[in-house]
């Protein structure tokens, strides 16, 4: 099992998943000019996230070498630094997208908290091919 | 009970009373509390610990940090607090003798702090056809949801009833997760989330001590060792002496070439800097004055950060020069007096840069850069110190390095135990007839200052429409300004102390809040 191939998984599932709660959120506030906005947001998610992708790889190939924690401990520490990331990316894009830093804004807690959420199912869903990373199968 | 579950329950319990005594305070008697429960379950966890006496130390310069927490809540207190505390952590966990990769440890800490909290948990693995199921039921659930979020928008748009009955249950969700969410603090949650990082990293060991076994292989003592021309030449600076030296750094004779450059190279500067030091004592020692007409920045400020760098040049000159062999070459001893001459005359550079510093407190009085200056010289001549013993006792620069990080923690805890602010303001009124007092600056000092202020208040005003006076084209003298100011930092003092609770208080903060409370009592009866 190769690291690119399981970041690759990884973020293709958060950004789908952050996708789709996008356009749940969008479908609860029944506006359908949101909806198509979600929608949109979802396929330029992947593009826009891309970047991420180097991240992420690096952070799937270190928590292979933390040989002396267990794959829970791993895997625990390869959610986190996901989750600091797409903080640290979310950040810079609403940077950019507000011309001001943007500080710890209620949105910004919020972002983190459905990330961390959305991570931890990514993650979990990936736990099989991680498993098999660690242990060299 | 299994320790691995206490670590975990301790963090947690950290984490928790992190939040509860934190949450919109300041660091002041809370910080007791705090500091009480994680040096409890740290020695209860690393029970060791309280044999080293390097802990011992730490624990009392910890402690007088914490008692400066409450005492004078400065800035720097409050820095030092932190420092020592991890430092304090990373000694108990770690067998280290040197602050720096005690440093490291407790950064490894935090960077494994999400792995470390997880380690003990043993996961009670449950049949696997049960976790299997999960995970199917995730897997199936994914395309119907997205189908169904298509059709709810498509019939959404196609009937009015169904859009009604779906906008009500929508705004219903909506107010009941307002509800929710102003009853549950997202910023809390994150505010809770930092007490877990800050208190696993200070309880919870990383299972990557690569720092620790990186400093079990350095000593004190230098030894010498032989190295072929191929080890050396992956040493750091083999390709920068290469190219200027040629062959010559690479014979058999380049231990006495390094040698002959060294002296030549001390030399030179050894003269150079005697100049230096030659037109500064005669300068600045013996026929020092104010000229008039020049300002005194000109005089004595300028050049002086230019002065600090050499020094700490000069240091680092000394050290690629007895960075090795060198040390044991038979016939080094020119060098080494040219080193313990560049020393001295280094010292006596500090001396100088300090009297600049002087003149410039005896003209303008105190400020921020002009104490930490002389915090910086102290460390300078400290580090002069350990260079001198380096070379003469052998030591290597794992020595240096220790030993001067020893001397920088040691400063910094007494530096804690002086509130600069109320000293800086104590010291300029007290020669506000001798100095050029700078008003506004004295009124951007920290609160504990504002009483000592308000009792000189009327004395500064006229003294600063004075010079104003004097220079005609700073705009017109204004009698209250400063009056004004100071108002509005009470009341700015008095509005910030409503947002706080008991947690909150420090004696610095409640000695200025008696002061304004008895003016105002004073005031009323008049």
């Amino acid at each position: 099992m190769k690291s690119i191939y399981i970041a690759v998984r990884i973020w293709a599932k958060t950004v789908f998943l952050f996708g789709v709660f996008v356009g749940f959120a969008a479908m609860l506030e029944g506006d359908f000019s949101d909806i198509f906005i979600a929608a949109l947001a979802f396929f330029f998610g992947f593009i826009i996230s891309l970047p991420l992708l180097l991240p992420i790889f690096s952070l799937v190939d270190l928590s292979k070498r933390l040989l002396s924690y267990n794959i829970p401990a791993r895997i625990a520490w390869l959610t986190f630094y996901l989750v600091l990331v797409f903080s640290l990316f979310y950040v810079l894009v609403a940077s950019i997208s507000k011309n001001r830093i943007i500080g710890l804004d209620k949105s910004f807690v919020q972002f983190v908290f459905i990330t961390t959420g959305i991570l931890l199912i990514a993650v979990l869903t990936t736990r099989k091919s991680l498993n098999k990373l660690y242990t060299g199968q | 009970m299994n320790k691995d579950i206490t670590k975990i329950i301790l963090v947690t319990a950290g984490a928790v009373l992190f939040n509860l005594v934190f949450w919109n305070e300041k660091l002041a008697i809370n910080t007791v509390l705090f500091d009480a429960f994680l040096l409890s379950a740290l020695f209860f966890l690393y029970p060791q610990a309280r044999k080293h006496a390097s802990v011992n130390w730490l624990l009392l310069g910890h402690l007088v940090c914490l008692a400066m927490v409450v005492v004078h809540n400065t800035e720097l207190s409050k820095i030092a607090f932190v420092i020592t505390g991890l430092l304090l952590a990373g000694f108990a966990e770690y067998a280290h003798r040197s602050v720096w990769f005690a440093g490291g440890s407790i950064f490894m800490n935090m960077v494994m702090v999400a792995a470390s909290f997880v380690e003990p948990i043993r996961f009670n693995r449950g049949p696997a056809i049960k976790r299997r199921s999960v995970s199917r039921v995730i897997r199936f659930a994914v395309f119907p949801i997205i189908l169904l979020i298509v059709f709810f928008c498509i019939y959404l748009g196609a009937n009015n009833v169904f859009s009604d009955i779906a906008g009500r249950i929508g705004a219903q969700l909506e107010l009941f997760f307002n509800h929710f969410f102003d009853f549950f603090s997202w910023e809390r949650s994150l505010f809770l989330l930092l007490g877990l990082l800050i208190t696993g990293t200070i309880l919870l060991k990383s299972k990557l001590d690569y720092f620790s076994v990186r400093e079990a292989r350095l000593h004190d003592g230098l030894q010498r060792s032989r190295k072929s021309l191929n080890q050396r030449k992956k040493g750091a600076f083999f390709q920068v002496i290469e190219m200027i030296m040629g062959r010559m750094a690479s014979g058999i004779m380049a231990l006495k070439n390094e040698n002959t450059t060294g002296i030549i190279s001390l030399v030179l500067l050894n003269i150079l800097l005697l100049v230096v030091n030659i037109i500064d004592v005669n300068f600045l020692w013996i026929h020092f004055q104010y000229k008039e007409g020049e300002p005194i920045y000109k005089m004595v400020h300028e050049g002086t950060e230019l002065l600090i760098v050499s020094i700490v040049l000069a240091m680092a000159i000394l050290l690629f020069f007895f960075k090795g062999n060198l040390n044991f070459y038979r016939r080094n001893k020119w060098l080494r007096y040219g080193a313990y001459a560049w020393i001295i005359q280094n010292a006596m550079l500090v001396s100088s840069v300090f009297l600049r510093d002087y003149y410039y407190i005896l003209r303008h009085g105190l400020a921020y850069k002009r104490i930490g200056v002389l915090f910086f010289l102290l460390m300078v001549l400290v580090g002069l110190t350990t260079v001198f013993f380096k070379i003469w006792n052998r030591k290597t620069n794992y020595f240096l390095f220790r030993v001067n990080a020893w001397a920088g923690i040691v400063v910094l805890v007494l530096a804690t135990t002086i509130h600069w602010d109320e000293f800086i303001a104590g010291y300029n009124l007290k020669r506000k007839n001798t100095v050029d007092l700078d008003v506004p600056f004295l009124l951007s000092l920290s609160d504990k200052a504002l009483p000592l202020i308000d009792t000189n208040i009327v004395a500064l005003q006229k003294r600063q429409n004075d010079l104003q006076a004097l220079s005609t084209n700073r705009g017109a003298a204004c009698d209250t300004c400063f009056i004004e100011l100071l108002k509005q930092r009470e009341l700015a003092f008095a509005e910030k102390q409503q947002q706080f609770s008991w947690l909150s208080w420090n004696y610095a903060d409640a000695y200025t809040k008696r002061y304004f409370q008895k003016k105002r009592l004073i005031t009323a009866v008049h």
